[in-house]
């Protein structure tokens, strides 16, 4: 078996050697960041200190590692879409080693061997990556070098090779390979009752930790941070269901009305995957929430008599933040976008051949984000700005401008949201033109 | 109506196609057959306008086709000709009426319109009852019987096939070929086959083969049925099938 596994990755095209390397950037990012998080709340320096109170002092330390470890997520959102590059490409590897005896559990395992393989030379080039920063920073600032304990590395490491390889096995899934080496890709199951009990169970464990900040009962601050961090990881999954039923819904309708050819093949696609585009949309509206959500607050202030200079430069630095967040978000809207460009590029390169002028496909891109990301995006930049305004409009200082201010902010953010991924698609539009070369036609 | 004179082709230092002519008339069935790497496909590619040759020209009624720029060869594509594969040519996500209703879609036909058109050619190739469905769950030669329809939806002057049963078994592939044939022929649209099965070319009025991208031999209907299949002197030793 184990031949078998190295065989497979040694006869890797050169597109799944990117998606390798991506995979393990992702997995090097995501535990950079958990050792830096678990590192910053576990050493302890007891003397108070004057340059290094962010760390010595309890609140901003705990804040820190919280934003650390939230910044994971678009991490580990951008490995999973990598992780499905070149898909159609391994599938039919796979599905060769069906033909060859395999069983189903092993051409599952063999791909959870890949995953979990990039996953650790990933987490091992991550591990190394943060004690060179910890090292070089400690040693600027005081000569102290208060590293993580091996034990914690290893934890994480052993985390992040354990979730590559757990996604690895659900990932197979998916797949359905004949014996006879044929392929097929199992229709998505829409929410199960197991699903919305996960989300339940998520908003309880953020509202937990947050009510019980200072008396939680299991770990004191660090319980309470942790049942915060589960919670969120849990709320985001229900995001991405939630995304998916819309972007499902909205799709569904526009194939049911759709004249143009290009807007039925968009809507198609988006129908019949739609939760690959909430997972890659989910990071994308969560940046629009807050933007209007921000935006609504400044309105509020900028309108309101106590406004001060400090305090426009905070809101610029939180904007660029969000531009940051947007940016990260549109590479992994990207990644989705080459993937779902490969599967069909037979398809395209026939319709190409029988007469459909390559713009019009290049249409079928920019549509299917346009009808993916503009749910999303509205949704996001009303319950953004809806939640601020509903929740101080009876304050002092809320005036028609404030409002208007508010309603234009959201409106911008959204629009911001949704050029995002148009734009991401206009780029996909130069490997749609390799897609269609005539070679695609040759395997027949 | 469609003809070529003289086509050449390389890829880097492989000649596909050297030197090839050949003519297909209004109507007519015409196969293509020869020995993998023979050049077959790659006569079809430039017969249809897909590629270009190097040398040589493509003729439709006359005009010169592998001179037009892609813009002018994709419309000369869209309103001449449809084109079937061996597989994986139906876009995945779409039903079957979908698929077929596209490059009517493409044409600016209404979408009631198009919808009704594609079943009615579905009904005529013998899978209306696959109209709902997608192609993953089709058979494959539910599939290519799809494919054709979507080939002849738009009414082409001619019908590109590129070995349509290559991925079928025998019994399936007959009832393609039939099915593919029996329409060409009610709808007077010519069919440019290629194949190394001998029972696929059996079906054509005429018989083209090709050898190291020479033509190496023409036979018509009578000859090749008989079995004493090519009239050429180069290709006598029987390599048709390869
Ligand atoms: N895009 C291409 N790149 C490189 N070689 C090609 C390409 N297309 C065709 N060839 C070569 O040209 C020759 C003829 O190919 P093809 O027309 O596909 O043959 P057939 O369809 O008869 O099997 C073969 O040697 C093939 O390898
Ligand atoms: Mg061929």
């Amino acid at each position: 078996m184990i031949t078998v596994m190295r065989m497979m990755v040694r006869g890797r095209s050169p597109r799944e050697r990117a998606r390798a390397r991506l995979m393990s950037a992702g997995a090097a990012l995501a535990t950079f960041l958990l050792c830096t998080a678990a590192n910053l709340l576990s050493f302890r320096i007891d003397a108070p200190h004057d340059r290094l109170w962010v760390f010595t002092e309890h609140e901003p330390r705990l804040l820190a590692a919280l934003t650390l470890t939230l910044l994971v997520v678009p991490a580990t959102v951008f490995t999973y879409q990598a992780s499905r590059l070149a898909t159609a490409t391994r599938e039919r590897r796979l599905a060769a080693l069906r033909l060859a005896g395999a069983t189903p559990y092993e051409t599952r395992l063999v791909g959870a061997y890949e995953v979990g393989r990039q996953a650790l030379l990933g987490g091992l080039l991550g591990g190394v990556a943060h004690l060179a920063v910890n090292v070089a920073l400690w040693r600027s600032l005081d000569g102290v070098v208060p590293l993580l304990s091996p034990m914690w590395t290893l934890v994480v490491l052993a985390a992040v090779v354990l979730i590559g390889v757990g996604s690895g096995l659900a990932a197979g899934r998916h797949v359905v390979a004949s014996p006879l080496g044929l392929v097929r890709r199992a229709r998505p199951r829409g929410p199960r009752a197991v699903d919305l009990l996960l989300v339940g169970l998520g908003v309880a464990l953020f509202a937990a930790g947050f009510i019980g900040k200072g008396r939680f009962p299991v770990g004191g601050p660090y319980g309470a941070a942790l049942s915060v961090t589960v919670g969120a990881v849990l709320l985001l999954f229900g995001l991405v269901l939630a995304a998916t039923w819309l972007i499902g819904a909205v799709a569904r309708r526009a194939g049911r009305t759709a004249a143009a050819p290009e807007t039925l093949l968009a809507a198609r696609i988006v129908q019949a995957d739609p939760r690959a585009w909430a997972r890659a949309l989910t990071v994308v509206g969560l940046t629009v929430f807050f933007g209007s959500a921000v935006g609504a607050q400044q309105g509020d202030i900028l309108f309101s008599p106590w406004l001060t200079t400090s305090k426009v430069v905070a809101y610029l630095l939180i904007d660029l933040a969000l531009l940051l967040a947007l940016v990260t978000s549109a590479a992994a809207l990207a990644v989705h976008q080459a993937e779902a460009l490969l599967d069909h590029r037979r398809s395209f390169a026939v319709l190409a051949a029988s007469g459909v002028p390559a713009s019009a496909l290049g249409r079928v891109l920019t549509r299917q984000a346009l009808i993916a990301a503009s749910p999303v995006c509205l949704v996001a930049a009303v319950a953004g700005a809806g939640i601020i305004i509903l929740t101080t409009a009876d304050a002092p200082g809320w005036s028609p401008g404030t409002f208007t201010f508010a309603a234009v902010r959201a409106a911008v953010t959204a629009g911001i949201g949704v050029l995002a991924a148009v734009l991401v698609a206009r780029v996909s539009r130069r490997t749609l033109r390799g897609a269609l070369r005539p070679e695609e036609l040759r395997a027949g | 109506m469609l003809e070529a004179r003289a086509l050449r082709k390389t890829f880097g230092r492989t000649t596909a196609l050297d030197g090839v002519s050949l003519e297909i008339g209004e109507g007519e069935i015409v196969a293509i057959t020869g020995p993998s790497g023979s050049g077959k496909s790659t006569a079809l590619h430039c017969l249809a306008g897909v590629i270009r040759p190097e040398s040589g020209e493509v003729r439709l009624d006359g005009r010169r086709v592998d001179t037009l720029g892609e813009d002018a060869r994709t419309r000369l594509r869209r309103e001449n000709f449809g084109i079937v594969f061996q597989f994986g040519q139906l876009v995945p996500e779409l039903s079957a009426v979908e698929n077929v209703a596209l490059p009517l879609l493409f044409n600016r036909h209404g979408r009631q319109e198009s919808s009704r058109a594609a079943r009615s050619w579905l009904e005529r190739l013998d899978v209306a009852g696959c109209a709902d469905l997608r192609p993953g769950e089709l058979s494959g030669g539910q599939l290519q019987r799809v494919a054709v329809a979507r080939a002849l939806a738009v009414g082409p002057r001619v019908i590109f096939a590129d070995e349509p049963t290559g991925a079928l078994d025998s019994l399936a592939g007959e009832q393609v070929m039939d099915a593919l044939v029996g329409t060409a022929r009610e709808s007077r649209t010519a069919l440019v086959v290629v194949t190394h099965d001998n029972r696929v070319a059996a079906y054509a009025d005429r018989e083209i083969v090709l050898r190291d991208g020479a033509v190496a031999g023409t036979s018509t209907a009578g000859a090749s049925t008989a079995g004493a299949s090519v009239a050429g002197p180069s290709a006598a030793d029987g390599e048709v099938t390869a």
